[in-house]
C-alpha cells in the first residue's frame, strides 16, 4: 500500500504539496512513483520562472512511461531540487523527502484550498486501484 | 507458390481445428458487397496485361533484367552527376555482409536480449557519425539527407520558446529546401531564404537583415553547399543571435575527411546524407540520413538511439534507450513520427567505414579533391570557368559552359552525362551553368574526354 | 521433436566494438590509385583525422558475422510479431534489387537514360492503386509514418483548396502511436474516438464527434483490419457519414496483409491510404528499415500528390510536376530499392496469389488462436483476421505471471515474442501475427511453446521471473541505460 503522509495536500495527478508560510514544496506521491517504475529522468523549470496552476511545469520519465507534472498552485519557482536532476532515483527512494521537486512562492494562498487532504487522497487512489 | 506452404490437406486440418466449414466463415464480418468486388487485375503492359497466377523465379529474373537494361547506364556510359547523391566504390564485403539473414531479416531491436548484433552495430554507427561531424551526440539514422534536414528544423522549433520562423540558405540543395518546406507545411511557419553572393556563398548582409526581421530559431546552411563550395561556418555562427541555432546540412560527409568538421565551428545540429559511404545510388534510395547534435538537446532528438549498458550477468551490452521521446509512447507529443528508419543502410555505412578505416577515409577525400582540382584546371584552360571563383571546393562545382544546351546534347550523344543543368533549379542567371561532380571511379582519361567534348 | 523448447546450446563469440580491434597504420580497403596529381586542401583542412577503426578485411568480416549471430531473425525462426507482418523475404527479390542496371542509376540522369527505373515506378504505382481499388498512387514516402503524413497533407491541401482549412482528425483509441504523431506533424489536432465494446468503431461515436466538431473535422484515420486484427464492419456507413460533411476517410494500411483480394479499401469508402511495403509486400525489415510507405488515393486528392510524378506518354516515361502538389516528402524518387522488391513480390504472386497470401495469413492466425485459446484469454471474441490478441489475465490469476515474463520466456524457447502491451485497449496484450509463410508444422511448434509456458504457470511450476536465461545476454539494464546515457564510445570515459 502506497504511503500517504498526513499534513500534506494532494492532487488528482498524484502530486503532493507541503505548505510552509507562502512557500509550497511540491513532489510526486509514493503511489505515482510506484506506478511509473524506476524514474530515469526529471525535467523541472528554472528558478525564477513562474508556473500556473494546472499547467504542465515538468516531466518525469521512466523507461517505458512519461508523465507531465501539473502545477498544483500558481507562483514563482523559488528553489529547484538540483541534486534530484542528477539522481532521479531519489524519487523512487524517498518521494516525500529527498525526492521533492520544486518550491514555489504562492501568489494566492487560497490556491491550495481545493487540494485533497491525506484521507481523501487515500480514498482516491484506492478507487484508482 | 513457393512462399506459401499450406497444403490442401493442412488447410482441412486447420478448418477443423478452428471449427469452420470454409474460408468464408472467417471473413463473414466483411459486408458482402465489399467482399464481392474485392478481386483486382494486375496490368503490367502488353507482356503481362492480366497477371493472375504469377511469374516463376526464372521469369521474374528475365523480366527484371530486361527492365533494368532499359536504363542506359552500362560501362559505355560515364556520368558526372552529384548534387547530393554520389557514385562510389563499394567493397565486396559490404554487399555480402548486409545480406546475412540475421541482419537482413531481423526486426527493430526492441527486444535487446535477441538483437545485440544490430544494437552494437548501431552504437558503432553513432560513434562514427559523431567523430566524422565533430558533434558529441548521434541518433541511429534518418531516412535520408533531405528528411534529416527537415527533422533538424522541427527540432529547432521545439527547442525555441518564442520564434518558430526559419531561414534556409538559397544555396542549400533545392531538394533539401522543398522537403523541409513540405514537412513544415502543416504549421504556419515563416521561412526566409538567404541569398548568396557573387561568390556563391551565403550573403552575410542579407543574413543579418533576415535575422533582424524574422527573429529565426534556426538557419540551415550546407557544407559544402549545392554549388560545391565550403562556407565559412565560424563567421556565420558568429553573426547569428544566440537564439538562432546553426543547422549544418552535409550532403557529402566524405568532405569531412579532409575539411574541418562543422562541430569545430560551433554548429548546433549537423545532419546529412551518408549514401556515398558504401550505398548504391539506386535512383535515390534507400539511402541513409544521419543526425548529430549537442548533448544538451538529447531530449529533443528525433528517432531511435542506442545506448550501452550492462546485463544481469554483468556483461556489457546495448539497448534502445530514451524511447520516451518516440511515437509509440508519447503519441501526439512525440518528437517525431519516425518509426521504421534505415537500419540496414546504417549497418552498410558502418561496415563500409570500418573497412575503409581512418586512412582510407582520408584518401577517399583526397582522391575526390584531387580529381576535381585536375578537372577545374583542365576546364578553365578550355575557357570553361567556375561560375563562382572565389570559394574553396571539394569534389563538385558549377561551371559556365558557353552554348550549354548544344554541348550537353553533344555529350549525351557520346554517352557522357556531363552534369546537372541548373537553369530549371535556379533561374535564367544559370542559363549556361552546369554542376559537374567527380567520383573515385573516374579515371584521368574520362576527365580528359569530358573536357574535350564539353569544349568542342 | 519431443520438447517444445527449440533453444539449444551453441557457441556464440564475444566481440568488443570494431574500434577496439584497431591498430594504428593498418589498412583495410584500398581505393584505385588516381592518375591525377594528388592534392590536399590549402584552407579549412581538417586538423585531426576522424578516428575511424584501422582493421583488416578479415577482422571486419569476423566482427560483423559475430554480431549477426547475436540476432534473432525470420531466417532463424518464427516471428509472431503482431502488426509488423514479419514474413519470409524471398531471396530472388534481393538479387533483383542488386542488379547493376538499377543500382547505378543516378536520379538526375536525363529521362532517356533511366526509362527502366521510371517504368518500374509507373508499373508499381499502378498495381498498388488497383490492389486497393483507388485511382492514383505515389511511392515516394520513405516509410509508413511518412506515408501517413503524406496522406494527411493531401487532405489538408484538398480542404484548403476547397472550402478552407479544418482542424481535427478523429483517431480511434486503439490506433498505432504513429497516427496521432503524424496528425500533429500535418498540423491537425488528434481527437480520440472511443471504440465500442467489441473493439469496433461505431457510427454513433462518429456522429457524436460530428455533432461536437462539425465541419472542423478534416478526416478520420483508422486501421482496417484494426489493431486488434478485427475488421471494422461499420466502415462503409462511417465513410458515408464523414463524406456527408466533406470529411475524408484516411486508412492506415499497416494491416493490408489480411485483405488482399478479400476487401478493397476503395470499396469501403476510403479516400486515401498508405501501404507499408516492408510488411505486406515482404521487403526485409533489416533491423529497422529501410521501408517504404506508398500512398494511394481517389482522383480528387491526386492533384496534390508529391512531385515529381512519373507518367507515360506514347510508351515513353516522363517526369512531370503538379502545380498543386504538397511538395516533396523524400529525396529523389523514394526508396527505389524497396520498390524493386515489392514489384517482384507482386509479380511473383499475381492477383490470385496475392489473395492466397491473405487467405493463408488469416487461416494461420485463426488456427493459432484456436490452439491457444484454451490456455490464454482472448483480447476480443470477435473473429480475427491475420492476427489475434491474447491477454495475460488468466496467467496473472494462475500465478501472477504477466505478459512481459511470457514474452521473455518465449525467447528461452527459441522464439521472438509477440508484440506486447499493444493495442493499449487490451490489458497485458499479446498481439500475434504468424503470417502466411509459416507452415502448420511451425505453427504447431510455436503453439506448443506457448502452451507449455501456460501449463507451467497453471501448475505454479514456474514464474519465469529470471527469463531470458539462454539468450546471448541476460536481462538488460534499461534503467541504467536511460539514467546514465552512453550513446557513443566517447561517452564511456565521461
Amino acid at each position: 500500500m502506497a504511503s500517504v503522509p498526513n499534513g500534506l495536500r494532494y492532487t488528482k495527478e498524484h502530486e503532493w504539496v507541503l505548505m510552509e508560510d507562502n512557500i509550497a514544496t511540491i513532489g510526486i506521491t509514493d503511489f505515482a512513483q510506484e506506478s511509473l517504475g524506476d524514474v530515469t529522468y526529471i525535467q523541472l523549470p528554472k528558478e525564477g520562472e513562474t508556473i500556473g496552476k494546472n499547467d504542465p511545469f515538468g516531466v518525469v520519465e521512466s523507461v517505458k512511461a512519461v508523465s507531465d507534472l501539473y502545477a498544483p498552485v500558481s507562483g514563482r519557482v523559488a528553489e529547484v531540487n538540483q541534486p534530484l536532476l542528477d539522481a532521479p532515483e531519489l524519487v523512487n527512494q524517498d518521494p516525500y523527502t529527498d525526492g521533492w521537486m520544486v518550491k514555489v512562492e504562492l501568489k494566492d494562498i487560497s490556491d491550495i484550498e481545493d487540494l485533497m487532504e491525506a484521507k481523501e487522497y487515500k480514498e482516491y487512489i484506492e478507487e484508482q486501484g | 507458390m513457393p512462399s506459401l506452404p499450406l497444403t490442401p490437406e493442412e488447410e482441412k486440418k486447420a478448418f477443423q481445428t478452428i471449427g469452420i466449414q470454409s474460408f468464408d466463415d472467417l471473413i463473414a464480418t466483411i459486408p458482402p458487397k465489399i467482399r464481392e468486388s474485392a478481386r483486382f487485375q494486375l496490368d503490367f503492359g502488353p507482356e503481362y496485361s492480366n497477371l493472375n497466377s504469377g511469374l516463376t523465379e526464372h521469369e521474374l529474373r528475365d523480366y527484371f533484367l530486361k527492365l533494368s537494361a532499359e536504363n542506359k547506364i552500362g560501362p559505355e556510359t560515364v556520368h558526372f552527376l552529384g548534387g547530393g547523391i554520389y557514385d562510389n566504390i563499394i567493397p565486396a564485403i559490404v554487399n555480402q555482409l548486409v545480406l546475412r539473414g540475421e541482419f537482413l531479416t531481423c526486426y527493430t531491436p526492441y527486444q535487446p536480449e535477441i538483437s545485440q548484433g544490430t544494437l552494437q552495430a548501431i552504437f558503432e554507427f553513432q560513434t562514427m557519425m559523431c567523430r566524422i561531424t565533430g558533434m558529441p551526440l548521434s541518433n541511429a539514422s534518418m531516412y535520408d539527407g533531405p528528411t534529416a534536414t527537415a527533422e533538424a528544423v522541427l527540432m529547432a522549433q521545439r527547442l525555441s520558446k518564442n520564434s518558430k520562423s526559419v531561414l534556409l540558405a538559397t544555396n542549400l540543395s533545392p531538394e533539401y529546401r522543398t522537403v523541409t518546406r513540405t514537412f513544415l507545411s502543416g504549421h504556419e511557419t515563416q521561412i526566409g531564404e538567404v541569398l548568396f553572393t557573387d561568390d556563391g556563398l551565403l550573403d552575410m548582409n542579407h543574413l543579418s537583415k533576415l535575422t533582424e526581421s524574422l527573429d529565426p530559431c534556426a538557419l540551415v546552411v550546407s557544407y559544402p553547399n549545392y554549388f560545391g563550395s565550403l562556407e565559412d561556418l565560424a563567421v556565420i555562427k558568429n553573426q547569428l543571435p544566440a537564439s538562432c541555432l546553426l543547422i549544418v546540412a552535409v550532403p557529402d560527409p566524405s568532405a569531412l575527411s579532409i575539411f574541418e568538421p562543422p562541430g569545430s565551428f560551433g554548429a548546433d545540429i549537423v545532419v546529412g546524407e551518408a549514401q556515398q559511404l558504401g550505398t548504391p545510388m539506386l535512383f535515390g534510395g534507400p539511402h541513409v540520413g544521419f543526425f548529430t547534435t549537442r548533448k544538451e538537446y538529447l531530449r529533443q532528438l528525433p528517432g531511435r538511439i542506442v545506448g550501452e549498458t550492462q546485463d544481469s550477468r554483468g556483461e556489457k551490452c546495448y539497448t534502445l534507450t530514451l524511447s520516451t521521446r518516440e511515437q509509440h509512447i508519447r503519441r501526439d507529443k512525440a518528437t517525431s513520427n519516425i518509426c521504421t528508419n534505415q537500419g540496414l543502410i546504417a549497418l552498410r555505412t558502418t561496415i563500409y567505414l570500418s573497412f575503409l578505416g581512418k586512412q582510407g577515409f582520408q584518401s577517399l577525400g583526397e582522391t575526390n579533391f584531387s580529381l576535381f582540382e585536375y578537372l577545374k584546371e583542365q576546364l578553365s584552360a578550355r575557357q570553361i570557368p567556375l561560375k563562382f571563383s572565389g570559394a574553396s571546393y571539394y569534389r563538385e562545382g558549377v561551371f559556365e559552359v558557353p552554348n550549354l544546351e548544344e554541348r550537353f546534347e553533344k555529350c549525351l550523344a557520346k554517352n557522357i552525362v556531363p552534369g546537372i543543368r541548373l537553369r530549371d533549379k535556379f533561374g535564367p542567371a544559370f542559363e549556361n551553368s552546369l554542376l559537374i561532380t567527380v567520383n573515385p571511379k573516374h579515371s584521368r582519361r574520362q576527365l580528359d574526354l569530358l573536357c574535350e567534348v564539353l569544349a568542342s | 521433436m519431443s520438447t517444445p523448447n527449440k533453444a539449444a546450446l551453441g557457441i556464440a563469440l564475444r566481440e568488443d566494438t570494431i574500434f577496439e580491434r584497431s591498430a594504428s597504420g593498418r589498412i583495410g580497403f584500398e581505393l584505385p590509385q588516381t592518375s591525377v596529381p594528388l592534392k590536399k586542401p590549402t584552407s579549412k583542412g581538417r586538423q585531426k583525422a576522424a578516428e575511424l577503426p584501422e582493421v583488416s578485411e578479415l577482422q571486419v568480416v569476423r566482427h560483423f558475422t559475430r554480431l549477426s549471430s547475436w540476432n534473432y531473425a525470420i531466417d532463424l525462426g518464427t516471428f509472431p510479431l503482431g502488426s509488423c507482418t514479419m514474413k519470409y523475404n524471398p531471396r530472388i527479390n534481393e538479387e533483383l534489387a542488386a542488379l547493376p542496371g538499377f543500382c547505378d542509376v543516378h536520379p538526375e540522369l536525363p529521362v532517356d537514360f533511366c526509362q527502366g527505373s521510371l517504368k518500374l515506378i509507373y508499373l508499381l504505382e499502378r498495381a498498388l492503386a488497383s490492389i486497393v481499388g483507388l485511382d492514383a498512387c505515389t511511392v515516394q514516402p520513405a516509410a509508413g509514418a511518412v506515408g501517413e503524413f503524406t496522406g494527411l497533407s493531401l487532405i489538408r491541401a484538398f480542404h484548403e483548396k476547397h472550402g478552407g482549412h479544418r482542424k481535427y482528425v478523429l483517431i480511434p483509441d486503439s490506433a498505432h502511436g504513429t497516427n496521432p504523431a503524424s496528425c500533429i506533424l500535418a498540423g491537425y489536432e488528434a481527437i480520440p474516438l472511443k471504440v465500442g465494446k467489441d473493439g469496433f468503431m461505431t457510427v454513433e461515436s462518429v456522429e457524436e464527434a460530428i455533432s461536437k466538431y462539425g465541419r472542423d473535422i478534416a478526416a478520420l484515420m483508422t486501421t482496417n483490419p484494426n489493431t486488434l486484427g478485427v475488421f471494422e464492419q461499420n466502415i462503409s456507413q462511417i465513410a458515408e457519414v464523414l463524406h456527408g460533411i466533406g470529411a475524408q476517410l484516411c486508412m492506415d494500411g499497416a494491416n493490408m496483409n489480411a485483405i488482399l483480394g478479400i476487401a478493397k479499401p476503395g470499396d469501403m469508402g476510403v479516400d486515401v491510404m498508405q501501404y507499408n511495403l516492408h510488411k505486406t509486400f515482404s521487403t526485409p525489415h533489416g533491423g529497422g528499415g529501410p521501408g517504404s510507405g506508398p500512398v494511394a488515393c481517389r482522383s480528387h486528392l491526386a492533384p496534390f500528390l508529391p512531385n515529381p510524378r512519373v507518367v507515360e506518354r506514347n510508351g515513353v516515361y516522363q517526369v512531370e510536376h503538379l502545380p498543386d502538389s504538397i511538395g516533396k516528402v523524400k529525396g529523389a524518387f523514394g526508396n527505389f530499392g524497396v520498390m524493386v522488391r515489392a514489384l517482384a513480390y507482386i509479380m511473383n504472386h499475381g492477383s490470385s496469389g496475392l489473395r492466397r497470401v491473405s487467405t493463408n495469413a488469416v487461416i494461420n492466425a485463426n488456427y493459432l488462436r484456436a490452439r491457444l485459446q484454451k490456455h490464454y484469454r482472448l483480447g476480443t471474441n470477435t473473429p480475427h483476421f491475420h492476427e489475434c490478441v491474447l491477454s495475460d489475465s488468466k496467467q496473472i490469476e494462475d500465478n501472477g505471471v504477466k505478459t512481459i515474463q511470457i514474452a521473455k520466456a518465449l525467447m528461452d524457447y527459441g522464439y521472438h515474442p509477440p508484440t506486447v502491451y499493444f493495442p493499449l485497449t487490451v490489458p497485458g496484450a499479446m498481439l500475434i501475427e504468424p503470417t502466411e509463410t509459416e507452415s502448420l508444422q511451425e505453427l504447431d511448434e510455436l503453439a506448443d511453446a506457448f502452451l507449455d509456458i501456460a501449463k507451467k504457470i497453471e501448475s505454479k511450476e514456474e514464474t519465469f521471473e529470471k527469463s531470458p536465461i539462454k539468450t546471448f545476454v541476460g536481462k538488460v539494464d534499461e534503467v541504467g541505460a536511460a539514467r546514465k546515457p552512453i550513446l557513443s564510445l566517447d561517452d564511456r570515459t565521461l
